[in-house]
């Protein structure tokens, strides 16, 4: 069930989300020998942060809310945690900034360790960053362009869905040359402790994930799907082979996931080989999987 | 920590985990750096060797190990500990947990190595072997006399003995130094450590020239940040096991070639030496 995406192949579909056990070498091998086709890193920028204040994580009842707040040990000592990762499967480092240089001067030294960059343009939650500059329209046309001028890996971006309208967001990627689009980040969202009155995150506002958030997902893949040439990477809220039969369906051509390991560290391993057992059952490709949904439809509308 | 069935996972996933808020019954003072809280109400799944997310509203959040099953024992250290230490009895802080393994309790005659602050969740794994009437010799060391804890509480329930950098009480220089023919007299069933990162090396290294891995049990302290095992803040080198949530105690021979008494991470996941 090996996929082609950017001109990577994967074994199969199915990546680790960036921001989860992503932050140190070990880890990354450890997601990679439970059966990922190929994981994310932590986001990565130029100068060190400490991210924010806890409660960091909380569990709601139907996902997951976090501020961690961009921690990383800046990318020029992300360097020996990358000497660590043995490639036992594809890396895509995920990289933010505030300008297209930023971006440009954290792959630079990382290229040699990517298979290929998520730009993190939809973090919900840090000033000046992620989704600040991801839902202005041109600064993601123009950072993208800038990112594929100078770095020469394929290039995913990872698109927010506190916008109006995702998909002009995907088409500025496309237009600045993204190789793929990853849709979407987690969804901006709050908490109080109702006991003091306090917010229950140190930095006040999250992202939401989970299954709370799979429909929005979906239909930010599907809407994608309908307006762009590049593939499309669907996240959010993925918990089984389902899930994942539902975004192929939407369009998306690889997935990631992220909170459900939490229940299941193994989850990889269990979803690839439900989702082979379907394909095989049904005699199905998965090229005849991705973007069901909109053939069905357009079948429909002839009639 | 885990769920076994589909029926728990199932349940497991519309469960909340928010910070419960939990007043303030006692408060204890150890020593000058050192007190302990009691909380007003009992927590669930408690269990020696688990920890808690503390938070102090408005400040921060931060894990801390229990030293008995209602209460926690904190040294002063940062801005945290600090806001936590103004606090009175009746206020309240936002708990969440207990989470971790916590310690696999079981043997007849049991040893315990505790150093600093470290001692603290051994107290509790005392007072629950001590309940069950084991033969439990323990190990305290310390920087001084005065910064020496729980010596009333152990001696209670155990054979103590005592080490301090100093030399003000006990042997003079670390627990190690007390590792000698006298305490090795008898056979234990099991030993459990918990204190400075070189501790812990020097006493991997030993027990294992011993052939004695497969009898301890380490517990680990490393920058807890969500504490249910899925931001990567807490894993350790090289098989990348979370300290939060498959520890925070190994048995020796997991961490035997580890990054533990060697280096760590801070906040920002960069590596220092320790």
């Amino acid at each position: 069930m090996g996929i082609k995406i950017s001109g990577i192949e994967l074994e199969n579909p199915l990546i680790l989300a960036s921001g989860i056990l992503g932050s140190t070498g070990s880890s990354l091998n450890r997601i990679a020998r439970t059966g990922a086709g190929a994981v994310v890193s932590k986001s990565i920028g130029m100068e060190s942060r400490e991210g924010y204040e806890g409660p960091v994580l909380l569990k709601v009842d139907c996902g997951f809310l976090n501020a961690l707040g961009l921690p990383n040990p800046s990318y020029k000592n992300f360097i020996e945690e990358l000497e660590d990762f043995d490639r036992y499967c594809p890396l895509i480092i995920s990289v933010f900034g505030s300008s297209s240089s930023e971006f440009v001067e954290v792959a630079e030294d990382l290229e040699d360790y990517a298979d290929a960059f998520e730009l993190n343009l939809s973090c919900p939650h840090v000033e000046g960053y992620g989704m600040e500059i991801g839902r202005d329209l041109t600064f993601v046309e123009d950072i993208t362009r800038e990112f594929k001028r100078s770095i020469s890996r394929p290039t995913w971006v990872k698109l927010t869905p506190n916008v109006g309208e995702i998909t002009e967001i995907g088409l500025a990627a496309e237009k600045g040359g993204a190789d793929a689009v990853v849709a979407i980040n987690t969804v901006k969202g709050l908490r109080i402790d109702v006991e003091s009155g306090y917010p229950l995150l140190g930095n006040v506002y999250g992202g939401l994930s989970g299954r709370c958030i799979k429909p929005i997902g979906l239909a930010a893949v599907y809407s994608l799907y309908k307006k762009l040439k590049i593939p499309i990477i669907g996240v959010g809220g993925i918990e089984d082979y389902r899930d994942v039969l539902e975004y192929l369906m939407a369009g998306a051509r690889c997935i990631e996931i992220g909170s459900a390991l939490y229940y299941d560290l193994e989850i990889f391993k269990e979803i690839d080989s439900d989702l082979k057992r379907h394909l095989e059952e049904n005699s199905l490709e998965m090229e005849d999987i991705i973007g069901l949904a909109h053939r069905k439809r357009k079948r429909k509308r002839k009639r | 920590m885990g769920w076994h069935t589909e029926k728990e996972k199932e349940k497991e996933k519309d469960r909340e985990i928010l910070p419960k808020d939990v007043v303030i019954k006692r408060i204890k003072r150890e020593n000058k750096d050192v007190r302990t809280f009691f909380f007003e109400d009992a927590l669930l799944d408690v269990r020696p060797g688990r920890y808690v997310m503390v938070w102090v509203r408005g400040i921060d959040e931060i894990p801390i190990s229990l030293s008995h099953k209602d209460a926690i024992t904190v040294e002063r250290v940062g801005k945290t500990t600090e806001s936590l230490f103004k606090l009175k009895e009746g206020d309240s802080i936002g708990i969440r947990g207990p989470f971790g393994n916590g310690f696999d309790i079981k043997g007849e005659n049991i040893l315990l190595i505790g150093g600093g602050i470290g001692i603290a969740p051994l107290l509790y794994l005392a007072e629950v072997f001590g309940e069950k009437k084991k033969d439990i010799t323990t190990l305290i060391g310390s920087r001084s006399r005065e910064t020496l804890l729980f010596l009333k509480e152990f001696e209670k329930i155990s054979k103590v003995f005592v080490s301090t950098d100093d030399g003000s009480l006990g042997k003079k220089g670390s627990v190690l130094n007390m590792l000698d023919a006298e305490i090795f007299k008898q056979e234990y069933d099991m030993i459990y450590a918990c204190g400075p990162e070189k501790m812990l090396r020097s006493l991997l290294e030993f027990f294992n020239e011993k052939d004695l891995l497969e009898k301890t049990q380490f517990s680990l302290s490393r920058i807890i940040k969500c504490g249910l095992g899925i931001c990567g803040s807490c894993c350790i080198d090289p098989k990348g096991l979370r300290v939060c949530r498959d520890g925070p105690i190994f048995y020796g021979g997991e961490i035997l070639n580890s990054e533990v008494g060697r280096y760590e991470r801070d906040h920002t996941g960069r590596r220092r030496k320790v």
